[in-house]
């Protein structure tokens, strides 16, 4: 056992926090931490992501033949790292992170030469279409039908809480293409260019007042074919693929480790009627203690999962527990995050973006004029990308044998 | 021995009930997004429907009720879901007028002409009731007297005709009546977690009377507060069991897996502790309702254990009936967020559930 990092990954995390250093504007920075929402604002990511594909890291977790780094585990943990001590925003996770790994792996050689270069620079912006009114957390039982009429698959249905689908281009759907067979086996995963006649794009708002996500409706809407991935009937096996992708080889830790330590930050300047500052109140601090001993004890569940990964033995359903664990921690850090900021805490503006020159002038400070926000959509984290309930269930299962 | 209610509790509810229940989710967004975030006429028919002269005394053409009676009423604006801020720009200025012996701003405020808001809160004052920084000063030549200072927080303030501002005076405590349009208040309006407009006022040289200053002291304006504390507990177990009630038929009719997700054992036990702590939270609202003395640091301190375990426990029930709800459950679409984020102002005004807890540990 040892913790050691070894001179080459040294050297790397020098040049990933100088290249942050130098290229995250304070725009950039200000706009992430004034977003109150699941995920960065296009505006933000696009800036962002433009900059890191010009240096080349935009799809650094790719294979290294479709443009990625062949960074090893420890590396990638490091560079996550770093952008999370720097807070830098994470640009479009879903054409990033679920779309683009599935195309390296499943894609024809056509379809990785026409998406993966435009997923790359940032030109295409693809949003998830799993989701449906009646299929959630069991989305095996999905209903979107689609027929192959010649070269054209024709799409009857509906799929909702498509995050950012008012933003995207394309949409990656679950279809159904086979009623006679076991659920599962008549899944099929189609790409679909979402400007068309027969798709429409509803908007969905959520308690916190931001706009994230939408039902999309398909009317006799289309699409090519050569636009299926896999074969007829394989949607399943690549979405499962997905969805690992989704909860994550992880690193949440440092993240909520920097939010914690902003929250001390803020303790210290946020004063109450004694003029003394909420870092004397010892039951807040308690509070605060126990948060940061969970966030630690994530980051070396986090670092022990990626050791067995780069020792040749993959996470599996482990991914689970550390997507329970870091959604449950997040929560409780927005909590007394929101907390702290009392009355303030309780604004909650109903304009986007806040990080623009016209919105509202905040009620004390402008972390207290996000965090309600934040803290609303914040309960999203324990649903979406598998829900608590579905994640014990697995580890009950896969993990304790139960 | 009897918890049940009296038969004048139970027109009191009946008349809330039907004066509440008529607002389903879109209508309370339609109502939202009029100036000053609230219809006033719903304010009108409020005053005139008698909620509001229930909590005042008789000798100013009230009812003299009971802190019971107002119990029942916001419990009742709770299990409905209310946007009316009966409790904050009705029942709180009605018990000040009350011990102040107010007689015209009681009028005001009982005959629906005048709506008030009492501003109290302070930035770094956070949830301290003396005023630290809204000082009341002689003019040089002493011919008057002049407000200087801020508050936030000051609820339902674009709607406001009559503000109620604590204030010090010599180092004395000191509620005053300002018109809300007097010159030097400079307003900010902005929207809270409930979806009503709040504003940060900011006093410069306002010209002021003694004469405005209410008749009651800081013994009794805490005690006020304690009052209002209560009707918070009220409206916050209401808004418990209607996200209990509402969970509990979602998850009787939402299929998974082929099966009601309300057959799955996770979500039975999680609904049972949510109904366990729903009881318990009535049980200690009724303790404290029935409490002997309601003045004094001993009772404003059950008072203040009580909102901090009915306060804690409502947000672990919110926080299960968005879960249940899956992705619904984040929408504004249903009444489940409505609830949460009213629940999230009630247990705060005045003070946190931390807060309360402090104080409560110290004095007992
Ligand atoms: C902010 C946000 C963004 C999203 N973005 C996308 C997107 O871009 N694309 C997309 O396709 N989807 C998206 N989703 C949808 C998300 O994947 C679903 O919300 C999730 O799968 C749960 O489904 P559901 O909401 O229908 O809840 P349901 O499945 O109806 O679940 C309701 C409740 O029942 C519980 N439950 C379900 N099954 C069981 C069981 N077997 N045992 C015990 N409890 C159970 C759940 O845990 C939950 O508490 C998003 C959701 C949110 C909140």
């Amino acid at each position: 056992m040892d913790m050691n990092l070894s001179v080459e990954d040294l050297a790397f995390k020098n040049e990933v926090s100088s290249f942050l250093d130098d290229n995250l504007s304070e725009y950039l920075r200000t706009g992430l931490l004034r977003t109150p929402g699941v995920f960065v604002e296009p505006d933000i990511g696009e800036e962002w992501h433009k900059i890191l594909y010009k240096k080349g890291w935009i799809t650094h977790h790719w294979p290294v033949e479709d443009g990625g780094m062949g960074w090893t585990p420890m590396q990638t943990y490091i560079y996550e790292k770093e952008v999370a001590l720097a807070q830098a925003p994470k640009p479009a996770p879903i054409s990033l992170t679920l779309i683009g790994p599935v195309l390296c792996k499943y894609g024809s050689t056509a379809q990785k030469e026409k998406f993966l270069p435009r997923i790359r620079s940032g030109e295409d912006f693809w949003c998830q279409g799993y989701s449906e009114p009646a299929s959630g957390s069991d989305l095996a039982s999905l209903s979107m039908r689609a027929v192959l009429e010649g070269d054209k698959y024709v799409l009857n249905g509906s799929k909702i809480w498509t995050t950012h689908a008012q933003h995207a281009n394309w949409i990656f759907c679950l279809v159904r293409t086979d009623t006679s067979v076991k659920k599962q086996a008549g899944i099929t995963f189609l790409l679909v260019p979402l400007d068309q006649p027969g798709i429409k794009v509803a908007p969905i708002l959520s308690m916190s007042g931001d706009h994230e996500v939408n039902q999309v409706f398909f009317d006799n809407a289309e699409t090519l074919l050569e636009y299926r991935v896999g074969d007829e009937g394989q949607g399943w096996e690549i979405a499962k693929f997905l969805l690992q992708n989704e909860r994550g080889g992880s690193c949440f830790a440092p993240k909520t480790l920097v939010h914690i330590s902003d929250l001390e930050k803020y303790a210290d300047t946020y004063e109450t009627a004694d003029g003394k500052t909420m870092k004397n109140d010892p039951d807040f601090m308690n509070r605060l203690a126990k948060l940061k001993l969970r966030a630690h004890a994530l980051e070396f569940t986090e670092l022990r999962i990626q050791a067995d990964i780069a020792n040749g033995r993959p996470a599996g359903p482990q991914t689970s527990l550390t997507k329970l664990i870091s959604s449950n921690l997040a929560q409780d850090v927005q909590a007394l995050h929101n907390e702290l900021f009392a009355y303030e805490g309780l604004q909650l503006p109903s304009e986007r973006p806040l990080y623009h020159d016209d919105a509202p002038e905040p009620i004390g400070s402008a972390a207290g004029q996000t965090s309600l926000a934040a803290y609303l959509n914040g309960r999203a984290a324990t649903i979406y990308g598998g829900s608590d309930e579905v994640q014990k269930n697995i580890i009950a299962k896969q993990i304790l044998r139960l | 021995m009897d918890f049940d209610l009296s038969e004048t509790q139970r027109l009191f509810q009946a008349t809330t009930e039907r004066f509440a229940s008529t607002v389903d989710v879109a209508t309370r967004l339609s109502i939202r997004s009029l100036d000053g975030s609230y219809d006033k006429s719903r304010w009108q028919e409020l005053t005139e429907l008698g909620l509001l002269s229930i909590g005042a005394s008789t000798e100013f053409d009230g009812l003299d009720g009971s802190l019971t009676d107002l119990s029942v009423i916001a419990e009742t604006l709770g299990l409905n879901n209310a946007l009316d801020p009966w409790l904050e720009n009705g029942a709180f200025p009605v018990r000040l007028g009350n011990i102040a012996t107010d007689d015209a701003l009681l009028k005001a405020i009982l005959d629906g002409s005048q709506l008030v808001s009492v501003a109290f809160a302070e930035q770094n004052n956070r949830y301290e009731l003396f005023p630290g920084n809204t000082i009341i000063t002689t003019r040089d030549d002493g011919s008057g007297y002049y407000l200087n200072g801020e508050k936030h927080f000051v609820l339902t303030a674009a709607l406001a005709d009559i503000l109620l501002v604590t204030a010090q005076f010599n180092g004395e405590f000191g509620i005053y009546s300002v018109a809300a349009n007097s010159d030097g208040v400079d307003t900010h309006y902005y929207r809270l977690a409930d979806g009503s407009q709040a504003a940060a006022l900011t006093f410069k040289q306002v010209e002021l009377s003694l004469d405005t200053r209410l008749s009651i002291d800081f013994e009794q304006f805490q005690d006020v507060i304690a009052e209002i504390n209560v009707l918070c507990c009220s409206e916050i177990l209401g808004l418990s069991q209607l996200l209990l009630n509402e969970t509990i038929s979602y998850v009787k009719e939402r299929e998974q897996f082929g099966t009601t997700i309300g057959s799955f054992q996770s979500i039975q036990h999680g609904l049972v502790d949510c109904y366990s702590a729903l009881e318990q939270m009535r049980s200690l609202l009724f303790r404290t309702l029935l409490l002997e003395d309601k003045s004094g640091e001993k009772w404003r301190a059950n008072v203040m254990g009580a909102k901090a375990f009915i306060g804690e426990n409502a947000h672990l029930i919110a926080h299960k009936a968005v879960q249940y709800h899956g992705a619904m459950g984040i929408t504004d679409e249903v009444s489940i967020g409505h609830a949460m984020k009213r629940i999230m102002l009630l247990s705060r005004l005045f003070g946190d559930v931390a807060n309360n807890l402090k104080h409560y540990a110290r004095s007992t």
